[in-house]
C-alpha cells in the first residue's frame, strides 16, 4: 500500500509540470483567440485570386472559437496520454521486479531440492 | 519509521516517451493554429476544406500502418520473435483506429461537398476494404487460435491486405474518381496546393506522426508486458 501510494505520488509530480505546460500552451492559444476575435478575424482569409472573400457573417468568424475548442480538448487528450504514460512505465517495473522474484523463489526452492 | 523507495532513473526509454508526448503537444498546437487561424479558406469548398488538414493525414497513416503491420509480420514469419509480433498487433490496433478516423473524417466532408454521407468510389471502397481488413486481423488475433498458430495466421492475413495500401494510394489515378488528386507523397502533383495550405498538411502531416508513433509505442510495451505477466503465470502455476 505504501509503496502504491508513493508510486502514485511520484507520478502526480511528473503529471503537475507537464500539465502546466499544456495548460500554458492552451491558456496563450485562448488569448490569442480572444484577441483574434476581437478584431475581426477576417484579415487572414484572402491571399490570392483563387480563394474566397470572408466577410463578417461567413462562418470564418467563428474559426477562432473553433481553435479554442481544439486546443482545450488535445490539451486534455496529451495530459491525459502523458498520465497513462507513465503509470504503464511504472507497471512494467512492478512486472520486472514480480518476474525477478518468482526467478528467485524458483532458485530457493530448486537449492532447497538439491539439499 | 519507512522511508520512500528511492525514484527509479530515467532511463533512454523515459526520455524518448515524454519527448514524444512533448512534441506531439508542440507541433499539435502548431497544427490548430496554422489550420484554424493561418491558412486561407479554399474558393470552391470553403470551411468544410479544413477538414483536409485531419482526414489527409490519418488517412496517409493508415496506409503507412498496415505497410508496417506486414514489415513486421514477414519479420515473425522468419524468426518467429514475439517482439515482432507484438509490434505488428499494436501497429494494427493504432492502424485500426486511424483507418476509423479516416473514414469519419471523409464522409463529414463528403457530405457538404458531394451532398452524400459515402459514394462507392473505388479510392472510398477500397479504404472501406481496408477497415475489414484490420478488423478481420484483430478479430482473428482476439477469437482465432492462441500463442504462435494466432500469430502466424494473423501475419499471412496482414501481408495479403497491405496490397491494398498501394492501390489505394493510387487509386484515383488508376480510375475515374470523385476523390480529389493525391497532395501527399511521390504521386502528389507539385502545384496541387497553395503553399500555406501545403504547410499546414505538412505541419499537420508531422504532428500525427508523431502521435501516431506515440501511440504505437505505448501499445507495442503493453503488448510485451501482457507477454511477460502470461509467461509469469505459466512458471507459477
Amino acid at each position: 500500500m505504501t509503496r502504491y501510494s508513493n508510486v502514485s505520488h511520484r507520478i502526480a509530480g511528473l503529471v503537475k509540470p507537464a500539465g502546466v505546460v499544456l495548460l500554458a500552451l492552451a491558456a496563450t492559444a485562448l488569448l490569442h483567440t480572444a484577441a483574434h476575435a476581437a478584431s475581426g478575424a477576417t484579415d487572414e482569409v484572402v491571399h490570392s485570386s483563387t480563394l474566397a472573400q470572408a466577410s463578417e457573417s461567413s462562418p470564418d468568424a467563428n474559426l477562432p472559437f473553433l481553435f479554442a475548442v481544439y486546443i482545450i480538448t488535445w490539451a486534455g487528450f496529451f495530459v491525459y496520454v502523458f498520465y497513462m504514460s507513465h503509470r504503464q512505465r511504472e507497471m512494467r517495473r512492478e512486472i520486472d521486479a514480480l518476474a525477478q522474484t518468482v526467478r528467485d523463489l524458483e532458485d530457493e526452492r530448486e537449492a532447497t531440492l538439491q539439499h | 519509521m519507512r522511508s520512500a523507495p528511492p525514484a527509479p532513473r530515467r532511463t533512454m526509454d523515459d526520455l524518448l516517451r515524454d519527448g514524444f508526448v512533448f512534441a506531439g503537444a508542440i507541433f499539435m498546437t502548431a497544427t490548430l493554429y496554422l489550420v484554424f487561424l493561418w491558412v486561407p479558406t479554399d474558393a470552391n469548398l470553403g470551411v468544410s476544406q479544413r477538414i483536409f488538414y485531419f482526414h489527409v493525414p490519418v488517412a496517409i497513416l493508415s496506409l503507412i500502418s498496415i505497410l508496417v503491420i506486414a514489415g513486421a509480420s514477414i519479420t515473425h514469419l522468419i524468426t518467429k520473435g514475439k517482439r515482432s509480433d507484438a509490434a505488428a498487433y499494436a501497429t494494427a490496433e493504432i492502424g485500426f483506429v486511424f483507418c476509423s478516423l479516416g473514414i469519419v473524417t471523409g464522409a463529414i466532408w463528403a457530405k457538404p461537398v458531394w451532398g452524400v454521407w459515402w459514394t462507392w468510389d473505388p479510392k472510398l471502397t477500397l479504404t472501406l476494404a481496408l477497415w475489414f481488413i484490420y478488423a478481420s486481423y484483430l478479430m482473428l488475433r482476439a477469437y482465432g487460435p492462441k500463442g504462435s498458430q494466432g500469430a502466424r495466421y494473423g501475419a499471412v492475413l496482414a501481408v495479403i491486405g497491405a496490397v491494398d495500401a498501394p492501390i489505394i494510394y493510387y487509386a484515383a489515378e488508376l480510375w475515374r474518381s470523385a476523390h480529389p488528386s493525391l497532395v501527399l507523397g511521390p504521386a502528389a502533383e507539385g502545384d496541387a496546393l497553395d503553399p500555406r495550405m501545403l504547410a499546414g498538411v505538412v505541419i499537420s502531416m508531422a504532428a500525427f506522426a508523431i502521435i501516431f508513433t506515440h501511440l504505437i509505442i505505448e501499445r507495442y510495451s503493453l503488448r510485451n508486458a501482457e507477454n511477460d505477466i502470461d509467461e509469469i503465470f505459466q512458471r507459477v502455476t
